[in-house]
């Protein structure tokens, strides 16, 4: 009796998908289908409307329009061109040297913003078209950008971390910002040591090689649309306005460059462009809402407490639950989003964990580590949706060419759980922890 | 027969009111036989209040911690518990929640799909910053955070603050970055938020009071025998005594672990920041509904 | 019939692209007022987030219309390769019956049940003080939209016409 919701909403759910249903209404239907059978039906409606909207009621989740919009901007307004052809004489020959550039984009932005998806959506944006004209597959780029973007939740300043910190109790957020910048930074070594290999292999494009003369010249051209990262930054870390805020800075940014300055886009564009950022806001936005309504109905229904219950009572031994842990935490991944997973298991795992001598610190990295691969996961995957959206490709063709990035990704989850040292060694050395 | 309420709530469980919570739902386990059970969603798992408020009225829960910034959604009364200095002291705030006024309260907020079986009285707000603020004069363009609500912008407006208004995630890393310059809330929340990591101040001025309620929906309490009704009744008002109590044990750790921090709590005259908001008080009393509701709270104040 | 159906999908394109063009334009005037704000005023805007997030929600919503009648949203289309046309056809008028259905019920339906709610008890924004029930009025609106798109879709794709409409209006490629 206690499995059915779990049972109907997992069935209704793949059924949906592989039909053809658009995910975000196979998210709501199947949520409807599991609600309905432990609330009447007419209610089940109603909450998931709710959950819907006030789902999509979060100031943090502006960043995902104006990234996007900001993106549509400067690729057509040239920005982005004097920057791929930056980009190009820069990094000269070495194989996916592009690749390699979205990485550590990434990084560096999702690093200041805090968010997977605001990087994927401001990179992504501006580098797949960079890496179609160096000769990537788009799918290709668009997997080295979904499976980057994550890698800004793990290194400091990050939401999901004071998230953790705060439900966990008592767990010094500084000491888990400090915790985060190793496991961070593997993350991203071992995702631009895959795209090295993929991209030596294959293969596949790279910058071109230049004298001097062109690199200073492609700089100079390149300056007004620098400065664009120089404010965002500059105005972020100098305490003039949020992560969030920021994106709207950087449409204004973009705007007055290549509509008053460069003249690029004529201002009959404009609407086009503003259409444009609206169409995929609403395919990514709305997946996000309804990912929302399907978390409510798999709490209210007990399912995640019911499986890991089952789960749990399989063995005692400190490897197996560590591993079993896991790959709750990745299948729930798989499904749910970010915050509310944070939210339903840490009270969970938590106490499991720090039964077997587990640190909460690292208890928390490995936590977040984890559900960053599962943003980035079919079906259901923030960050997969962001990328696929902004380089306009299909989910079903970058499941394959994400599959070695995932590899390396659960080889540095195993890492990071199997040795503490890497979460723990920075908050000791600055002894924000003991 | 069997019946299990569903209270969901969006504290940390380390929450003087989540411990609460727990002791409650144990106590009513145990008066009814294993009959009645209260199971409880921690965290804001089932959303924040405003969304919990909206599924009991629907019947998809039963019960949330209410507090008076979404009650006031409802039913605008809810606005003195807002207004600055209006109560002297917590013996006065308690009076106000067991007495009259309450009652009066409680039955409108029935006509909207709910009422509270309890009332939680948990300290004061003040301001945090990293410097101290003694008078107004040491508020002014001071960012603040702010819930905001059209009382609290009048509050922080007169006593000079600039209120930002910050979502609660993302407000440690914006004191962090200098977006805004500082926060107010009781000192628990002060530490348990890990604020007091980037702002090292706590001026106490004691603005206004923090009151939370247990919320029921009136569907759900229709649905409940008399028999059931007493014993949830019984234990909500155990969970007041104990809500003290936990309260002021974690007020002397908060205290303590603001101060290990190195961080300072600055005793505030209060004085100069009730004549900076005295023109709000003004305002509210020439309104006669809200005068009403004010003069009832001075009624139960101490001679 | 379908000389009807096309005329009405270009109305309900353009009414929604505008709204959305205009939303998203208002979005970005509200958020950077609330940078400049706190630099250029004394006393900074209170009102600029809450007004940003309910913009947010009606701009998504619309788009998410939009999105049906161009058949942007996302979807894993496997199994369309592997059908012939009369396969194709049939697994089309499915999936426009399972949207259908999810925005009649739960987007007007149950959209209609929480705005009649809100405005039963009066539920007020923290900020604005603005009637809760016209922030939630998009969520019936977006799905009647969401309906007719499907609608329209269904009758074309009895009719033998070519599923799918031309992009929406400004979409360029
Ligand atoms: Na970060
Ligand atoms: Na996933």
């Amino acid at each position: 009796m206690e499995n059915y919701p779990a049972l109907v909403l997992l069935f209704s759910f793949f059924f949906l998908v592989f039909t053809g249903v658009p995910i975000a209404f196979s998210l709501g239907i199947a949520a409807i289908a599991a609600g309905s059978m432990i609330l009447p039906p007419e209610i089940i409606l109603t909450i998931i409307s709710q959950r819907m909207v006030s789902g999509l009621d979060n100031f943090a989740l502006l960043a995902i329009p104006f990234f996007v919009l900001a993106g549509v901007l400067m690729n057509h307004g040239g920005i982005a061109a004097k920057l791929i052809r930056l980009a190009m004489v820069l990094v000269g020959r070495t194989p996916g040297s592009l690749g390699h550039v979205n990485v550590v984009a990434n990084m560096l932005f999702g690093s200041i913003s805090g968010s997977a998806t605001a990087a994927a959506a401001a990179v992504g944006g501006v580098m797949s078209p960079m890496q179609a004209r160096a000769g990537f597959p788009p799918t290709y780029s668009a997997a080295i950008n979904i499976s980057s973007c994550v890698s800004g939740l793990l290194i400091p300043p990050s939401n999901v971390m004071i998230i953790y910190a705060v439900t966990a109790g008592n767990l010094s957020i500084a000491a888990l910002f400090a915790a985060g910048y190793l496991p961070g930074f593997l993350l991203g070594l071992s995702l631009i040591a895959t795209g090295f290999a993929i991209s030596r292999a294959r293969g596949y494009g790279s910058g071109e090689r230049a004298g001097l003369g062109d690199i200073l010249r492609a700089l100079v051209e390149a300056i007004p649309s620098l400065l664009l990262i120089v404010v965002i930054i500059g105005g972020i870390l100098g305490g003039i306005f949020t992560a969030t805020e920021a994106s709207a800075v950087a449409v204004l940014y973009a705007l007055v460059l290549s509509v008053g300055i460069y003249r690029t886009i004529p201002l009959k564009q404009l609407p086009a462009v503003l259409v444009e950022a609206s169409v995929t806001t609403g395919i990514v936005l709305l997946l996000v809402s309804m990912s929302i309504a399907m978390s409510w109905v798999m709490t209210r229904a007990d399912i995640p407490q019911t499986i890991t219950a089952a789960l749990l009572s399989i063995s005692e031994n400190p490897l197996v639950l560590l591993l079993i842990i896991n790959l709750v935490l990745i299948v729930v991944g798989i499904f749910m989003d970010m915050t509310p997973a944070i939210l339903i298991f840490t009270p969970i795992f938590l106490p499991v964990a720090t039964s077997i001598g587990m640190d909460p610190l690292h208890f928390g990295i490995m936590m977040i580590f984890n559900l960053c691969i599962g943003l980035c996961t079919p079906p259901v995957g923030i960050a997969l949706f962001v990328g696929c959206s902004v380089a306009d490709v299909r989910v079903q063709h970058v499941v394959r060419p994400l599959l070695p990035f995932f590899g390396a990704m659960l080889l540095a989850l195993v890492l990071v759980t199997v040795l503490p040292q890497l979460s723990l060694a920075l908050p000791e050395f600055f002894g924000l922890y003991n | 027969a069997d019946v299990t309420l569903r209270l969901a709530h969006n504290l940390s469980q380390d929450h003087v009111l989540a411990k609460t919570f727990e002791a409650m739902a144990a106590e009513v386990e145990e008066l009814s036989d294993g009959e009645m059970h209260i199971k409880i969603y921690p965290n804001g798992q089932m959303g924040e209040t405003k969304d919990v408020m909206a599924m009991m009225q629907q019947g998809a829960m039963d019960m949330t911690k209410g507090f008076y910034g979404e009650l006031q959604a409802y039913e605008p009364s809810y606005f003195v518990f807002t207004v600055p200095y209006l109560f002297q002291d917590d013996a006065h705030l308690e009076r106000v929640l067991h007495g009259a006024l309450m009652e009066k309260l409680n039955e409108a907020s029935s006509k909207k799909g709910f009422f509270n079986l309890a009332g939680y009285a948990t300290g004061t707000r003040s301001f945090y910053a990293n410097k101290p603020i003694n008078t107004p004069e040491d508020l002014q363009g001071v960012k603040i955070r702010v819930l905001p609500t059209p009382t609290t912008n009048r509050t922080m407006e007169l006593l000079g603050a600039s209120p930002v208004p910050i979502p609660f995630g993302e407000t440690y890393t914006a004191i962090q970055q200098g977006v805004i310059d500082g926060g107010e809330n009781n000192i628990t929340t002060y530490v348990s938020t890990r604020q007091f990591e980037v702002a090292k101040v706590f001026s106490e001025d004691k603005h206004t009071v923090v009151v939370d309620f247990l919320t029921i929906s009136t569907k759900s309490w229709d649905r409940l025998t008399d028999a059931q009704k007493d014993i949830l009744l019984t234990a909500a008002r155990h969970s007041e005594e104990s809500a003290r109590e936990i309260y002021q044990e974690d007020v002397v750790a908060a205290r303590q672990a603001v101060l290990d921090a190195g961080n300072e709590i600055v005793e505030v005259d209060p004085a100069p920041f009730q004549a900076a908001v005295q023109p709000l008080i003004d305002e509210l009393m020439a309104d006669p509904a809200k005068a009403e509701l004010i003069e009832a709270v001075r009624a139960e104040a101490a001679e | 019939m379908l000389n009807f159906a096309r005329r009405t999908r270009r109305g309900l394109d353009l009414v929604l692209s505008t709204a959305c063009a205009l939303m998203m334009a208002a979005l970005v005037a509200c958020v950077t007022w609330q940078v400049l704000s706190r630099y250029v005023l004394a006393r900074p805007s209170t009102l600029t987030d809450e007004a940003s997030r309910f913009l947010l929600i009606w701009l998504v919503l619309a788009a998410a219309a939009l999105c049906t009648g161009a058949k942007r949203h996302l979807a894993i289309d496997l199994i369309v390769g592997v059908l012939g046309a009369r396969g194709r056809r049939w697994l089309e008028l499915y999936i426009d019956v399972a949207m259908t259905g999810f925005a009649f019920w739960v987007m007007l339906i149950g959209g209609l049940r929480m705005m009649s709610t809100a405005a039963g008890v009066g539920e007020l924004s923290p900020a604005m003080q603005l009637q809760m029930s016209y922030v939630y009025a998009i969520l019936p609106v977006s799905g009647a939209a969401i309906l007719a798109y499907c609608l329209l879709s269904i009758a074309e794709t009895l009719a033998g016409a070519t599923p799918g409409s031309a992009a929406a209006a400004g979409q360029g490629e």
